[in-house]
């Protein structure tokens, strides 16, 4: 990766060698859903105008993110709503960064100031995700808001002033998969200095859709070296079904992914390490996230 | 953050940090990376601060209750292994 700090080189190395030193039924990445709370509404949003303003408790974050290091979880996702609304955050960095973990901030970027992140990094944030669904201004502002393509490019900079590995971060949709949308997305993420893209195909809220698939068989072509991602796996299934990913939402109610319909059960109550476990499969190509169930309770 | 070098016989380029147990030691000029066990961490630690091999192995043979030319072989092979990865100088292993 370009331009990195050696403490950001230093975290994926350990991002890496936990990686690698994985259990079965152990996640790569923990979903922590903050809050609800957030400064956009994006047309294409699930959680847009029906999330309640509910934050995850600071006593239940640190159980988790306890339980995760004792479990051996690599690596922690600060997730919302729109994580950088929730109070603490940079004390939620700092002690996930002293127990080892590897933390991520999936954020919008529309208050991501060049302050902002340095004192993330300085707190032991390791790598920013930021929202950006097209290179194009108006199409991006048409789904976030007037203004806010704008401000998420500037978060990008801010991002990787602090030293943090940047990664955009893109819902994509079927009719931006057919032209060039796509291509040119992943340009503009190179020219920001973007240091790789995670592209999430768009769930509709009824029904199934072969996007995720047809997303990953897209990016094997256009981004063969792997600067760009998806959470649908190319054999079929995904990251979630997999067992790769867990998220556990403000409440403690746990998913096998963000956006995943049915609950599996309340982290809060149970104790995460009950759901750390090897889960059945789910038959390919059936994905969590869709299906039509209300993605909230 | 990661940790300070203190031995002049690991190589500038090389930086670490321990979680856990575990220390991971980095590269930065092949970004190559080493990841030691909790015994090799033991050895690690206090190589990085500047303590002989043999008072060392002394360390570890008390620490971990194996007989001191255990932990004198021990400790060579680990600073041997990390000669062989250019993490450290190669006068570290004799």
């Amino acid at each position: 990766m370009r331009n990195l700090s050696a403490g950001a080189r230093l975290d994926m190395a350990v991002l890496k060698a936990r990686l690698a030193a994985r259990r079965p039924g152990v996640p790569h990445s923990l979903f922590l859903g903050l809050t609800a709370r957030c400064d956009l509404a994006c047309r294409h949003c699930k959680y847009s105008g029906r999330a309640g303003t509910k934050d995850m408790p600071r006593a239940l974050l640190r159980r988790l993110l306890a339980a995760a290091a004792r479990a051996g979880v690599p690596r922690v996702v600060f997730f919302g709503g729109e994580p950088l609304l929730y109070p603490g955050l940079e004390e939620a960095a700092a002690f996930a960064s002293r127990l080892g973990l590897f933390t991520e901030l999936d954020t919008n970027g529309q208050t991501l100031s060049p302050d902002r992140a340095r004192a993330l990094a300085a707190a032991g944030l390791s790598c920013t995700m930021i929202s950006l669904h097209s290179a194009n201004a108006a199409r991006h502002d048409a789904l976030s808001g007037r203004g806010s393509f704008a401000r998420a490019a500037a978060a990008i900079g801010a991002s990787r002033a602090a030293g943090l590995i940047t990664y955009i971060s893109s819902c994509v949709f079927s009719a931006s998969l057919a032209g060039k949308e796509l291509a040119g997305l992943l340009a503009y993420a190179r020219r920001a200095g973007a240091h790789g893209a995670r592209l999430l195909a768009y769930s509709p809220p009824a029904g199934r859709d072969p996007l995720p698939s047809r997303l990953a068989g897209r990016l094997a072509r256009l981004s063969p070296e792997g600067y760009a991602r998806t959470c649908a796996l190319p054999g079929g299934g995904c990251a979630a079904t997999a067992g790769d990913v867990l998220y556990c939402g403000p409440g403690g109610e746990v998913r096998r992914c963000p956006y995943a319909g049915a609950a599996l059960g309340n982290a809060g109550r149970r104790g995460l390490a009950a759901f750390l476990r090897p889960r059945p499969a789910t038959p390919a190509p059936v994905f969590p996230c869709q299906g039509g169930r209300s993605l909230l309770k | 953050m990661p940790e300070n070098k203190k031995n002049p016989l690991i190589l500038e380029s090389v930086t670490w940090r321990k979680t856990g147990d575990e220390a991971v030691i980095l590269d930065l000029e092949s970004s190559n990376y080493y990841s030691a066990n909790e015994t090799g961490t033991f050895v690690w630690e206090q190589f990085s601060a500047g303590k002989k091999p043999e008072k060392i192995a002394e360390g570890l043979a008390e620490e971990y209750g194996i007989a001191p030319a255990q932990a004198r072989r021990d400790v060579e092979d680990f600073l041997r292994d990390l000669a062989k990865f250019k993490i450290v100088r190669p006068e570290a292993a004799k």
